[in-house]
């Protein structure tokens, strides 16, 4: 007799049913049941209760994964995700804390790294824009950086040089970051001049945020200048020779700026004539006539901010010794008539500008506008070494006020004869170096 | 799926909670599979019954002291499979030591046999041509796979697991033991 497959497997699950011999017994099954129940509780009231476990985690996922899964690709994944988060997030925290961090500072060098990357980034990733508005940015935070660092107070000569170092640290970096931006202007023109225009119009913007960064924090930077006279230990650097570096500094970082506001207008002038598609003449115009308000604007802020400030150092010095008073308001007069000669020169050039511009000569207002924001900024320069004088003088005034009146008492008339050096008024000293 | 879930999380609660309740339900799931198991390589019902409850009583210790168990099923069945070699090894010194003795202590002994073999003769008497008798007959290999697969439904990941061995591995032992045990009971003999 054949059997098949299927009744053989038939037959094989019909040994399941309770009846067949090699089936336990019900009423064994129960016996045996609450005999097992007994022995474990018994052993369970023995043994210590478990604490939890991070192996809970696992067994917990096992229910509804795979346990393999779980235990040889879920648990290593989620442990080094874990340990990345963690990383990731030290990482984090240090980068927001160095944001805020200053030249000088040990968190600064992770902030100037994390800045560098992203340029390099942006350099591989070919975006001219992208380079330009970072290295605006990176500039900006430099200057704006100098001008909290030269804010803070600094109580002996040692904090002091450190200031002035941090500080012009601060400038020289700006001044990289200008210079570079001007060779990525000049990079774009020669490789990809289609994305010139587009360029001009990202670092227009960009570089104005820089001029008003740096008009901001001029005064500021000047004061450390003027303020430390310690020359660096053994390397026969006289006071003066730092501070006409210091100097050139700012004054290379400011020529940067107007480097790349004359390479824009240039830029756009260029392109204008090259293709009347890409740039139109309203555009241009547009261009123009903006930064010629803009510098109108500046010229009449550096007239009045000197009409002020020569205000003030003449009430400061009321009191002062007439050599003195003589010699600041001779300062200040030169000042005064330099700053008005720049800004009639300026304001013709402007005036020039303009009607180059009304004849759509481009090209010779353009030039017209670089020749008066040169003229701007040098009446802008003179501004901030009378805001700096001022500000000398102010400081000096009050230093004067601080120091306590002596107190001449009624003395024996041997002693009256006998006068102290202290009753003597000194009259309060200028700076000599206010670079008037 | 359901039911696996269910076994799962009654694994989880053991491990986590030492939970006696979720023992006793694995204990009603498992205890027949394993009796079968057991039933298979063992002369007696009673020595049957006596290595269930103890594959039982051994497993809990062992998740209890363990917290990594994956597999509650194949950890009963290596259990089972441990305590039968540890079994056949007590009777054996049992039996030297026994040739070692007196005549008449051997009488008894043997007496005692003749009982232990009472269920196969009452299988023989009941069964006729039942198939457990012809499951008996063959290979420890070949009945373990078919008790698994067709009576306990195990699937075959599950078996390849307890035996130790791969699915195809186990694929291949099945279909022999189906074609020994057809014809065994072809043959009837």
């Amino acid at each position: 007799m054949s059997i098949s497959k299927k009744q053989l497997k038939m037959q094989l699950h019909g040994l399941q049913e309770e009846r067949a011999v090699i089936n336990p017994d019900k009423k064994w099954l129960e016996t045996n049941r609450t005999f097992l129940m007994s022995e474990i509780t018994r052993a369970r009231y023995n043994e210590p209760a478990k604490a939890f476990s991070v192996s809970y985690i696992w067994d917990g996922l096992s229910v509804v994964l795979p346990p393999k899964f779980v235990h040889s690709f879920m648990r290593p994944v989620l442990v080094a995700v874990l340990v990345f988060m963690v990383a990731s997030g030290g990482w984090i925290t240090t980068v927001s804390a160095s944001n805020s961090s200053l030249p000088g500072q040990r968190l600064h060098v992770i902030k100037t790294s994390l800045e560098s990357a992203q340029i390099a980034v942006a350099h591989l990733s070919g975006s001219s824009e992208t380079v330009a508005k970072l290295e605006a940015e990176r500039a900006v935070k430099r200057i704006e950086e100098a001008r909290t660092l030269a804010r803070t107070p600094a109580y002996n000569p040692a904090q002091k040089k450190e200031q002035k170092v941090n500080v012009q640290r601060a400038v020289v970096d700006a001044q990289k970051s200008m210079n570079n931006l001007n060779k990525e202007l000049v990079k774009a023109e020669a490789q990809k001049p289609a994305a010139a225009a587009s360029l001009v119009a990202v670092t227009t913007p960009a570089v104005e945020h820089v001029e008003d960064a740096l008009e901001k924090a001029k005064s500021d930077i000047k004061e450390v200048v003027l303020a430390v006279a310690i020359p660096a230990e053994g390397d026969g650097t006289d006071d003066d020779s730092v501070e006409n570096d210091f100097v050139g500094v700012v004054a290379a970082l400011e020529r940067d700026v107007i480097a790349v506001q004359t390479k824009n207008a240039d830029l756009m002038v260029k392109k204008y004539t090259e293709d009347q598609q890409m740039v139109s003449a309203e555009a241009v115009k547009q261009h123009l006539d903006d930064q010629i308000e803009k510098i109108e604007n500046k010229i009449d802020g550096s007239s009045l901010l000197v009409t002020k400030k020569v205000e003030q150092v003449k009430k400061a010095t009321k009191g002062d010794a007439a050599e003195t008073v003589e010699k600041i308001v001779k300062k200040t007069a030169v000042a005064t008539e330099s700053i008005h000669e720049t800004s009639v020169m300026a304001k013709e050039t402007l005036t020039e500008a303009q009607a180059f511009i009304k004849q759509d000569d481009f090209g010779a207002a353009a030039q017209k506008v670089a020749e008066a924001r040169e003229l701007a900024s040098t009446a802008a320069q003179t501004a901030s070494d009378v805001a700096v004088v001022a500000k000398t003088v102010e400081n000096e005034n009050e230093l004067d006020a601080a120091v306590p009146v002596p107190v001449v008492t009624p003395l024996p008339a041997v002693q009256t004869a006998v006068q102290t050096p202290q009753q003597e008024t000194t009259p309060a000293p200028v700076s000599e170096s206010a670079g008037l | 799926m359901k039911e696996k879930l269910h076994e799962k999380f009654l694994l989880y609660r053991l491990q986590t909670k030492k939970d006696p309740e979720a023992y006793g339900a694995l204990y009603d799931v498992y205890v027949a599979r394993i009796y079968r198991f057991i039933f298979f390589k063992v002369k007696t019902k009673e020595e049957a019954e006596d290595l269930t409850s103890e594959v039982f009583l051994k497993a809990w210790h062992y998740i209890t002291e363990h917290a990594e168990v994956y597999n509650f099923s194949a950890l009963l069945y290596r259990i089972a499979r441990n305590l039968i070699i540890d079994h056949y090894r007590t009777e054996k010194k049992r039996a030297d030591d026994v040739a070692l003795l007196g005549d008449d202590e051997l009488e008894d002994t043997g007496n005692r046999g003749v009982q232990q073999q009472i269920p196969m003769a009452e299988m023989n008497e009941l069964a006729g041509e039942h198939i457990e008798i012809y499951l008996r007959k063959l290979k420890d290999d070949y009945r373990e796979v078919i008790t698994m697969r067709y009576i306990d439904e195990l699937p075959m990941g599950d078996i390849a697991t307890i035996l130790d061995k791969s699915e195809v591995n186990v694929r291949v032992t099945l279909h022999r033991a189906l074609k020994a045990l057809r014809r065994l009971m072809e043959q009837k003999i």
